[in-house]
């Protein structure tokens, strides 16, 4: 098992949905990038969670992450599928905790209630523009044609 | 608000945007890539304008195309964005 890191970075997108033992959809490997937060009851009970990857391609399918010895912070981790591929991710521990939670990571696309696709571009101003760095703002992309 | 452009050019979208007097960025999307990554063009069954909402959390609040079903219209969507 993977120690994880202790990060001090700030979580920028915390998404949570909790999932009580369904039936486990089919494991279907794809890397993908994410953020999760995990809430449980007390720390010390955390020992068991499993990461739900929600792909656009795929539906969702388990990735199970097990987490031990978990304190309150936030923490970096890596899941990876098995092929060895996969993506960071990030999870932040509060105090108000609960235990036996399944946590349903998602993924990016450019879909209503996905992480919007990243990108940077530079606009005609020559000014860069990275959509990660407007987090905190209410950001509308027009995107338009002409002919 | 930042408006992405994939079929003209740097200096036709100075002009565009001198002559309206829009002070928001443009971005010309040369290679389609930003296109292709929210699935915008004939290519994706949608033809633009197409309005893509972010939130302040970086998730996707509204797409303006019928790909998928909305009940409130864009103006509502940032409306309540905005005063979260």
């Amino acid at each position: 098992m993977r120690k994880l890191a202790i990060s001090g970075a700030t979580l920028i997108s915390a998404l949570m949905f909790f999932q009580h033992c369904g039936n486990p959809p089919p494991v279907v490997p794809t890397p993908f990038t994410g953020s999760i937060r995990i809430l449980a009851m007390d720390t010390a009970a955390i020992r068991n969670i499993s990461v739900l990857v929600d792909d656009v391609n795929y539906g969702l399918h388990p990735n199970p992450y097990i987490l031990n010895s978990v304190v309150v912070g936030v923490h970096k981790l890596f899941v990876a599928d098995e092929s060895g591929t996969g993506a960071s991710a990030v999870v932040e521990v509060l105090r108000e905790q609960r235990s036996d939670a399944t946590v349903w990571l998602l993924s990016e696309g450019p879909y209503v209630g996905r992480i919007a696709p990243r990108f940077t571009a530079t606009s005609i101003d020559n000014q860069v523009i990275d959509l990660q760095q407007l987090r905190g703002k209410v950001v509308l992309l027009a995107f338009f044609e002409h002919t | 608000m930042i408006g992405v452009n994939n079929t003209s050019s740097t200096i036709w979208l100075v002009n565009y945007r001198n002559q309206r007097g829009i002070s928001f960025p443009f971005i010309f999307d040369d290679k389609s890539k930003i296109f292709n990554q929210y699935e915008v063009g004939g290519a994706y069954g949608n033809n633009p304008p197409t309005y893509v909402l972010v939130d302040t959390k970086g998730i996707v609040k509204f797409r303006s195309d019928n790909k998928y079903k909305q009940t409130d219209s864009l103006a509502v969507k940032i409306q309540s964005l905005l005063l979260q």
